[in-house]
């Protein structure tokens, strides 16, 4: 093993959106700040011509390789835990590939604890975030309308960026939304002036959609920023403390020659996602730290959890209008269901299925179909899907683990035990009626409904914070309990998954945590 | 897709690796390059969906042409076999037959491409027939047509030309038709 001489005042482990956005706000207080920031991952190119031909042709993107291989991960208990497709292992992190959908947590979400005795309350407040999820919002140009009800509490922040209005294939479910008594919305996105709407947002050639990826390249290719090193390939094996209190290296592996580092530092940041961050303090285990560092009370890993995902499609007998969709992103949602009066059954965050009406006409003409066939596909049967992120509580019983092996990164293989509370099929099944009435009000068909099992890509709570160590991992401050200098930034620290996507309210917390590491120094 | 016999001769029916094929040269010629803008045109005269033969999409299609030869995987293996597999089609059936035998009914089996026939069909004819979609073909084919499609660049946003068909209250064409 080799030690570095270099002793950095901070290390990030982990380079998404957090790692580089508290990494942004410490280089833009002192650009000779030194940090080592390190990804197991490789560097996947970002607008590449080559690969975006290829991705509007085959469909295949660049970085799918990074994703978790199936039946390498494992899953125990009444669901099958969906790890594939949900987590890019690349530098710029799940950013490289996220739908960028940007919705702040609401006020009751800070507080589900004490509104319906159910999960966990956050030690901060939707205050506490306020200015910056506004700063968030700049920062990741969101394009959304302040006007909406559920916006009421933050109208005097308005979107940086006008909304994308909706399509003339939402019209007949905006209709039927608002017979039913469900108030349509435009779905928030982080999309920047430059958007092109190719529609081809999971790899955008001209970097029009918010990717942690550009931040860092900003940051590196900074001359003033002179201290700050990044390096792929380099899972954190360990963290190593000189006491409880104080983290005083990690150790990493060089996955292109095998060899393995140790490094020094000031402060420690993990910002390795809901798994990693876990995993690595589970791993990091000595005399002081029996079970892993910030496991006294055995929380580490438990309370994993995520959204369950609802769906009703329907279908109509013909498409006079011969709409598809035109936009990589829906247009259409609501937060109707998403409100206080529905914490307690588990509140919905409605939106309109971003891939459906479609016609694949590409396809159509492959398989050899004349033009005369495609106009009457064009205009003949089309489907239509209303789908709903549903806010799951944490269980103590549901835990995340390690297993046996590593992947090809280099990161210890994942196990989770899940087992769903037992009231939420009865409660599932209130939230799909509700969506089954608005296809009833479209006079459409209803071929299917149902649930998917949660999976990895709004996973939360490994290392939730907490009041106090009996209740949590980490503190407001997102600093692991009985520690001086280890924080996580990661959706591992959200007590709560809500039912809206955790990625503004994670750049939130990383300026916030910035903040206060420019505050400490 | 049709169960006809495989069209083509002796080149059609040359036995390949189902992988790229390689070729001595790194580039094409421009011989080989006006062929393969002929696939192209050909794709819009079969199914009628450009006005003006293509001509307004030629530099996307250059683009990539140029990034399909200039980068890996190269593809100029696969663009030289299929100017020799569609050379021989016309020589065979005359160029309009060709070219419908090709795209409609080239009795081409499923599975792993394994002629040379196959290969011109899933590595160049069909990847020409993708990006001639999402060029803009998918606007030549109803009206009303979709404003956009995934793969389309509709330029900014902030142009007065709105990039996707409006929802506009009051207008929902299936009032008339819900049963």
């Amino acid at each position: 093993m080799s030690t570095t001489s270099k002793h950095y005042q901070y290390v990030f482990i982990g380079s998404g959106v957090a790692g580089a956005t508290v990494a942004r706000r410490l280089l833009a207080h002192d650009p000779g700040t030194s940090i080592l920031m390190l990804d197991a991952g490789p560097e996947v190119e970002a607008k590449g011509r080559r690969y975006w031909w290829d991705y509007v042709i085959t469909g295949r993107k660049p970085y799918d390789y990074t994703y978790d291989i199936p039946g390498e991960n494992s899953t125990k208990g009444d669901i099958k835990w969906g790890y594939e497709g949900s987590r890019v292992m690349a530098y710029g992190g799940s950013t490289v590939h996220w739908g960028a959908w940007c919705m702040r947590y609401k006020p009751e979400d800070f507080r589900l604890k004490t509104n319906t005795g159910e999960g966990a309350d956050w030690p901060i407040s939707y205050d506490d975030l306020a200015d910056y999820y506004h700063q968030a919002e700049q920062y990741l140009s969101v394009c959304g309308d302040v006007g909406e009800s559920w916006n009421a509490h933050r109208a005097h922040q308005p979107y940086p960026r006008p909304d994308f209005g909706w399509t003339a294939a939402d019209g007949v479910m905006i209709e039927a939304f608002r017979k039913v008594g469900i108030e349509p919305g435009k779905m928030p996105i982080a999309r920047y002036r430059k958007c092109m709407t190719t529609g081809t947002c999971k790899y955008c050639p001209f970097g029009s959609r918010f990717s942690a990826q550009y931040i860092l390249d900003d940051l590196r290719s900074d001359p003033r920023h002179t201290g700050f090193v990044q390096r792929c390939h380099a899972p954190a094996v360990k963290l190593i403390v000189e006491s409880k209190q104080r983290v005083v290296a990690v150790e990493y592996v060089d996955t292109k020659t095998g060899e393995t580092h140790r490094v020094h530092a000031d402060t420690f940041i993990v910002c390795s996602g809901t798994y990693e961050s876990a995993k690595l303090l589970l791993r990091s285990t000595s005399s002081q730290w029996i079970d892993g560092i910030g496991n006294d009370h055995d929380l580490v890993g438990r309370f994993v959890v995520s959204h369950s995902f609802l769906r009703v499609k329907g279908s109509f007998p013909r498409n006079p209008g011969h709409w598809i969709q035109e936009y990589d992103f829906p247009t259409l949602m609501s937060r109707t269901y998403d409100a206080p009066e529905y914490q307690l059954d588990g509140k919905i965050f409605l939106f309109k299925n971003r891939i459906l009406p479609n016609v694949d006409i590409g396809k159509l003409m492959i398989e050899g179909k004349t033009r005369a066939e495609i106009q009457a596909i064009l205009g003949g049967p089309m489907e239509l899907e209303l789908q709903a992120f549903y806010e799951e509580k944490g269980l103590y019983g549901n835990r995340l683990t390690s297993k046996p092996g590593t992947n090809r990164f280099g990161l210890p293989l994942t196990h989770i035990d899940y087992l769903r509370d037992p009231r939420f099929p009865e409660r599932a099944t209130k939230r799909l009626e509700l969506m089954k009435a608005v296809f009833r009000e479209m006079g459409f068909e209803i071929v299917s409904s149902g649930w998917d099992d949660p999976g990895g890509h709004h996973a939360t709570s490994t290392c939730r914070m907490a009041e106090n160590p009996e209740s949590g991992v980490t503190d407001s401050n997102l600093k692991v309990f009985g520690t001086d200098n280890l924080y996580v930034c990661s959706n591992a620290t959200f007590p709560t998954c809500t039912a809206v996507n955790p990625t503004l309210t994670l750049t939130a917390i990383s300026m916030r945590l910035g903040d206060h590491l420019v505050a400490q120094a | 897709m049709s169960t006809d016999t495989m069209i083509g001769g002796p080149i059609c029916h040359g036995q390949v690796d189902a992988t790229l094929l390689d070729h001595e040269d790194h580039t094409l010629t421009a011989a080989q390059r006006e062929a393969l803008w002929e696939i192209f045109v050909e794709i819009g005269r079969c199914w009628g969906n450009f006005d003006d033969d293509s001509a307004s999409v030629h530099s996307s299609w250059s683009e990539l042409i140029e990034a399909k030869t200039q980068q890996p995987p190269s593809y100029v293996g696969e663009y030289a076999n299929a100017v020799a597999v569609v050379q021989e089609l016309v020589q065979m059936y005359g160029r309009e037959e060709a070219y419908r035998q090709l795209f409609l009914h080239n009795g081409i089996p499923a599975g792993p491409p394994v002629t040379r026939l196959a290969h011109a069909k899933r590595y160049v004819v069909d990847e020409f027939i993708r990006v001639q979609i999402v060029a803009g073909g998918f606007q030549g084919f109803v009206t009303p047509s979709p404003a956009n499609y995934n793969g389309y660049v509709g330029g900014s946003r902030y142009n007065r030309l709105p990039r996707v068909v409006p929802y506009v209250p009051g207008t929902d064409p299936l009032r008339e038709e819900k049963p």
